[in-house]
C-alpha cells in the first residue's frame, strides 16, 4: 500500500483501530510522512473550496470585465483594429483546416449537443417577487447571452423565494452554455431536487454535459435512465439514444 | 477615496460593481505605472486588477484576510506580488527599481499581500496542473472536491468504494507530482 493510498484510507475512515494508531504514531515521529500527509490533506481541502467558489468567481469576473472594458474602450479601439483582420483571416483558415482534417467522429457528438441543447428558453408565468428578474433572465436566455444571464440568476436564487431550485437548473444550463462545464457539472450533481419538473430537467441536462464532454458511458447511462422514466424527457432522451454517440 | 478595508472586502463578496469601479479608477493608475516601468504593458495591469480582485476574493471567503492598515497599499502590494510571479514564470525579465512605493510594500499589509497572492497563484497552479491530468482523474477528483461522499462517487462512476478510494490517492498522487515539478512551486511559500 503506497502512503497516499494510507493517506486516503486514513481520511475516510478505513484503516483499522491497531492501524489508524499505527498511522497516528508515525505522523508524529516522521516529518516527512506528516509533512506528506499535510500536502496530501491540504491539495483536497483547497481544491474543494476552488471549487465550490468558482461561481462566485465567475460573477466577480464578468463584473469585473465590464468595469476594466468599458473604461478601456477608446484605448482598445486602435490595437485591436489593427490585429482583427489578421487574427479574422488566420481563424478561417485554421477552422477551414479544422473542419477538414478533423474526423466525422468528433463532430458528431457536437453537433447532436448544439441540436438537442438548443431551443431552451424560460417560460414566465409565476406570479412571484422576482418577476422582473425572471423577465430579465428570460430575455438574455432568448438571445443566447449565457454570461449575462448568470448574475441574474444568482440575484433569483438570492430572494430566497421557492423559485430556488428552479434557477439553479437555469444557472446550471446557462454555465454549460458557456462552457464552464465543470461548473455546471457541480450545479448538476447536486442533490436532487423535490419538484419532478426540475429534477428530469436537471437529469436531462446532465445528460447533454456527458455528451458534451464526450463522457459516452455516463451519457448513454443517464439516457437511458431518462427513458425508462417515462418522464417529459424520455421522448428526448430515446432519440437521442438512437444516435451514434462518441 | 479611502474607504475602510471591510467596505471593499463586502463589495467583493457581493459583486457591488458601483464600489469596485470606484476602486478601478483609483487603483488602475498606480498599478499601470508599476507595471509599465517593469517590463509590462497597460493591459498586463488590467489582466492583474483582474487576478488580484480574484485572490482577494478567495482570500476573503476563507474568512482568512486581516487588514491592518489601508485596503489601497494591501491591494497594491497584492498586485505586485502577481505581476512579479508572473514576470519570473515568463521570460525571468528583470525588474527595475520599486522607487516611490517602497514605503508601501514596508507596512504590515505586505505580508498579508503575499501570502494572498501565494495562495491565489497555488490555487491557479493546481487548477492549470488538474487539467494535465487524465479525463479519469478530473472526472473523478472533480466528483469527490463536489462535497459528494466517496461512496456516492463510487456509484456514480461504477465502481468499487475501494477501487474509488484506491484510484483517488493515485490521482492526488499524481497531480503532486505535477505541481512540484513546476518551477513556481518552490516559490509559493505560505
Amino acid at each position: 500500500m503506497t502512503n497516499f493510498e494510507l493517506f486516503e484510507d486514513y481520511l475516510e475512515d478505513q484503516l483499522a483501530p491497531e492501524e489508524k494508531s499505527r498511522f497516528e504514531q508515525r505522523l508524529k515521529n516522521d516529518p516527512e510522512f506528516s509533512g506528506e500527509f499535510e500536502q496530501y490533506r491540504s491539495i483536497q481541502s483547497d481544491m474543494q473550496f476552488w471549487q465550490q467558489t468558482e461561481i462566485k468567481r465567475l460573477e466577480l469576473k464578468h463584473t469585473l470585465g465590464q468595469i476594466t472594458g468599458k473604461k478601456n474602450e477608446k484605448a482598445l479601439v486602435r490595437p485591436i483594429g489593427r490585429y482583427l483582420w489578421r487574427a479574422a483571416a488566420i481563424f478561417v483558415l485554421l477552422a477551414g483546416t479544422w473542419w477538414l482534417m478533423v474526423p466525422s467522429s468528433s463532430r458528431n457528438n457536437e453537433q447532436l449537443f448544439a441540436q438537442y441543447s438548443a431551443g431552451e428558453n424560460i417560460s414566465i408565468s409565476r406570479g412571484t417577487m422576482a418577476d422582473s428578474l425572471w423577465e430579465k433572465a428570460s430575455a438574455l436566455l432568448y438571445d443566447k447571452k449565457y454570461p449575462e444571464t448568470l448574475p441574474v440568476l444568482q440575484q433569483i436564487i438570492r430572494t430566497g423565494n421557492d423559485s430556488i431550485a428552479e434557477a439553479r437548473v437555469w444557472l446550471g444550463y446557462c454555465l454549460m452554455m458557456a462552457n464552464k462545464d465543470s461548473a455546471a457539472e457541480i450545479i448538476f450533481t447536486q442533490p436532487v431536487v423535490k419538484d419532478k419538473g426540475v429534477a428530469e430537467r436537471v437529469a436531462w441536462y446532465k445528460a447533454l454535459l456527458y455528451l458534451k464532454t464526450g463522457e459516452k458511458v455516463l451519457c448513454i447511462a443517464a439516457l437511458t435512465q431518462i427513458q425508462s422514466s417515462g418522464g417529459a424527457y424520455a421522448g428526448k432522451a430515446a432519440a437521442l439514444l438512437k444516435e451514434k454517440i462518441h | 477615496m479611502n474607504l475602510s478595508p471591510t467596505i471593499y472586502i463586502e463589495a467583493l463578496l457581493n459583486n457591488d460593481r458601483q464600489v469596485l469601479e470606484n476602486l478601478y479608477l483609483e487603483a488602475i493608475p498606480s498599478i499601470t505605472a508599476y507595471i509599465v516601468k517593469n517590463s509590462g504593458y497597460e493591459s498586463d495591469a488590467r489582466d492583474i486588477f483582474q487576478d488580484a480582485m480574484l485572490a482577494v476574493l478567495q482570500k476573503a471567503q476563507m474568512g482568512q484576510l486581516q487588514i491592518n492598515s489601508g485596503f489601497q497599499p494591501y491591494f497594491f502590494a497584492v498586485c505586485r506580488n502577481l505581476w512579479l510571479m508572473r514576470l519570473r514564470k515568463n521570460a525571468q525579465k528583470r525588474v527595475t527599481s520599486m522607487g516611490d512605493e517602497q514605503h508601501i510594500l514596508l507596512n504590515d499589509s505586505f505580508k498579508e499581500a503575499e501570502q494572498t497572492a501565494n495562495h491565489y497563484a497555488r490555487l491557479r497552479l493546481l487548477e492549470t496542473k488538474l487539467k494535465e491530468l487524465g479525463e479519469s482523474c478530473r472526472k473523478l477528483l472533480r466528483l469527490a472536491w463536489s462535497g459528494k461522499p466517496l461512496e456516492e462517487v463510487a456509484k456514480i462512476l461504477n465502481n468499487s468504494y475501494a477501487y474509488i478510494r484506491k484510484k483517488k490517492s493515485e490521482c492526488i498522487g499524481r497531480l503532486m507530482e505535477l505541481v512540484k515539478s513546476d518551477p513556481i512551486y518552490a516559490e509559493l511559500k505560505e
